[in-house]
Formats: structure tokens, C-alpha cells, sequence
């Protein structure tokens, strides 16, 4: 597939797809789809859907992963590290400046609401986001559902009570795999 | 903070990212504010910062922190770090994929990173609003806290996009700075 795009396409389309992700990874593995499978039709529908296994997989934001998976399918390891750097990119040089400013900006005493209003962001998107996903852990079926709480009550309860972060992160992931124990014969 | 701490804290960041934006909150958190690096006041407003901007929130963060505590080096430490695990265990990942077909076990990771996500991103929350309680008096803590149920009611409910809750909370700040509320 190599060459029919060119890198400077490459990193435009990913530049484009990183300004109009909002919201976390679901948005530009969308995006993605959008500009690859159905207007380029660079990559078939079920080499995408190979690529979003591993990108789930692989730690760190998933949409740069599957920057780094369409940039490999379509240029090799060059086309990978411009699609990653296209979604890299714009975002550094928006929040950097923008965080010197508000940074500046809030030592000025007239301004010093905009620290305030900073942070009520931070913790309320925090507290946002927590409840979205909480919602679609409610939408999930029967045991899984159940065990899905308890699983997550456990962290809770493991970070409430001071354990050490990393340490729970580790085990969250180790013990991952063991909530497919409650899914109904998924292999049909 | 020493280059070779960042290079680990940045790898940690990187290979532990499970769950999302939360995930990255809490360990940003452990390995940058916990130990003093960074204050818990600054590390808010970071916080907030990352959810004005699009494109992915863990680089984001990751590169306010870096910034903080080493500059552009910093932050280019810390970008490598969080991009560390596309290079390194895409290429593997891919290859064991290709020939696996979804199973219980995939199936059950998959759904446990969503888990992972919540519980994180409701102690981020935690972390951050205890923090802004803290500094403001009682009647001001609990008009923030009823300030933001508010708000995330109102966005659920209407599914307003944040963005509208961002503007308005930020001009809402700078006023109440205006008059000395804040």
C-alpha cells in the first residue's frame, strides 16, 4: 500500500484528526476509520478492525497507537512516527503557550479566578468523565456487570485506603483478563 | 527532579496507561506531585488546562508535567516516554493479534480497562476537588461542589458538549476574580 499517500499527507490527516479529537480515544479511532477506510480506502475495513485490537492493548492513548498502526500500513516505520507526530503536534503547540499564558495570567490578582476556575474544570471533566463510564458499565449485562463494579470497588478501595498507585495500576492490569470469567461464550 | 528520574517517570506514565485520561491524572499525580515536584495547586490547574485543548489528553498532561519539572526537555522526555509503548509493543501486539480471534479473555480485558477508567477517573476527581475545597471556605466549597453536580448533570442530562460547561466556568472564574469572590 505504500506510497499513495505521501508523509506530508500522512501528517496532515492525522494533524487534522488530533484537532478534532475531543474526548478521549473512541473519537479518533472514528476519525481514523473516517479518513482511511471510507474516503481513502487505503486500509480495508477488516485491517483496521486488527489494528484497533492491539491499540486497546498497548498502553498509552489509544488514538496515537492507532496513529502508529495507519502510519505503518500506509508508509512503513517513516509513515508511522509522522502520522503520531501529526496528532503530537498541534496539540503541543496549542497547550504549551496556552498554559504559560494561563499560568502567567493567574498571578495577576484581578485574574486570580482563573486559577479557581481551572481547577473546578480539571476535578469536574475528572468527575465527568468517571460517570460517563460508569453509565456504560451499568448498561453491561448480568454478571458482568456486577463483577465489573465489584472489580472497580476493589481499586477503589485499594487506592481509598493508600495503597500504593503503581502498585494497583500493576495489579489492575495483571488481573484484567479475569473479568472475561463472568462473559457468556463470547467465542460464538 | 533528575533527568534519569523523569526518563523512569516517563516510561512508568507510558507502559502503565491503562483506562485513559484517569489513569494518566493518578499517575502524574504519584510520580510528580506526591513527591513535591510539582504543587497540588499548579497540578489542578494543569488538570484544566489539558481539557481546554483537543488531541489525546495523556500526552497532554504529560507534557504540562514535563514541562514543569525540565522545560522543552522535559517535555520531550516525557512525550517520548508515553509514546514509548506504540514503538515498542505495537509490532509485537500486532503479530499476536493477527491470528487471535476475540475470546473471553480479550473480551474481559477489554471491558476491565473501561473499569479501570472509572475508578481512576473518579479518584482523579477526588484528588483535584479535595484539593480545591481545601483553599476556599466553607460556603464557597460547597457552592463549587453544588456548582459542579450541577454541571454535570446539566451535561448528561442535555448532553451539552463540555465545551460550553469550559467557557462558561472560566469566564464565571475570571469574574468572581473581578469582584474579589475568588
Amino acid at each position: 500500500m505504500s506510497g499513495k499517500m505521501s508523509l506530508w499527507e500522512i501528517f496532515i490527516t492525522s494533524a487534522k484528526i488530533g484537532l478534532l479529537s475531543y474526548g478521549g480515544g473512541n473519537t479518533t479511532i472514528v476519525l481514523f476509520h473516517r479518513e482511511y477506510v471510507e474516503n481513502r480506502k487505503l486500509i480495508t475495513d477488516e485491517e483496521f478492525a486488527h489494528m484497533i485490537g492491539p491499540s486497546i492493548f498497548v498502553p498509552g492513548p489509544s488514538g496515537l497507537n492507532i496513529a502508529y498502526a495507519t502510519g505503518l500500513e500506509t508508509h512503513g516505520l517513516l509513515g508511522a512516527i509522522v502520522s503520531m507526530l501529526g496528532i503530537l503536534l498541534p496539540s503541543l503547540i496549542i497547550i504549551i503557550p496556552l498554559w504559560i499564558l494561563l499560568k502567567e495570567s493567574s498571578k495577576i490578582p484581578a485574574l486570580s479566578g482563573l486559577r479557581l476556575g481551572l481547577k473546578v474544570v480539571g476535578g469536574t471533566m475528572a468527575l465527568y468523565a468517571a460517570f460517563v463510564i460508569f453509565e456504560k458499565i451499568l448498561a453491561e449485562k448480568g454478571k458482568v456487570k456486577w463483577a465489573s463494579l465489584v472489580y472497580g470497588s476493589i481499586i477503589l478501595c485499594m487506592l481509598g485506603l493508600g495503597m500504593n498507585i503503581i502498585l494497583v495500576v500493576v495489579l489492575s492490569i495483571i488481573t484484567a483478563p479475569l473479568l472475561g470469567i463472568f462473559i457468556d461464550t463470547p467465542e460464538q | 527532579m533528575g533527568i534519569w528520574t523523569l526518563i523512569v517517570n516517563a516510561l512508568k506514565v507510558g507502559y502503565l496507561a491503562y483506562g485513559g485520561g484517569g489513569t494518566m491524572i493518578v499517575l502524574v499525580h504519584r510520580l510528580f506531585v506526591a513527591p513535591g515536584f510539582i504543587s497540588e495547586d499548579l497540578f489542578s490547574r494543569m488538570v484544566g488546562t489539558t481539557f481546554l485543548v483537543p488531541g489525546p489528553f495523556g500526552i497532554n498532561i504529560g507534557a504540562l508535567a514535563g514541562y514543569e519539572v525540565g522545560g522543552l526537555i522535559g517535555i520531550f522526555i516525557m512525550v517520548l516516554g508515553i509514546t514509548a509503548p506504540s514503538f515498542t509493543l505495537m509490532p509485537l501486539f500486532w503479530h499476536i493479534f493477527k491470528n487471535l480471534t476475540e475470546n473471553r479473555w480479550t473480551l474481559g480485558f477489554k471491558k476491565a480497562t473501561k473499569v479501570i477508567g472509572w475508578a481512576l477517573s473518579f479518584f482523579a476527581a477526588i484528588l483535584i476537588l479535595k484539593n480545591v475545597i481545601i483553599h476556599i471556605g466553607h460556603t464557597m466549597s460547597i457552592v463549587v461542589s453544588v456548582y459542579s453536580l450541577i454541571w454535570i448533570w446539566i451535561m448528561y442530562k442535555y448532553k451539552l458538549h463540555p465545551a460550553w460547561f469550559i467557557g462558561i466556568t472560566m469566564i464565571v472564574g475570571i469574574a468572581m476574580g473581578l469582584v474579589g469572590l475568588a
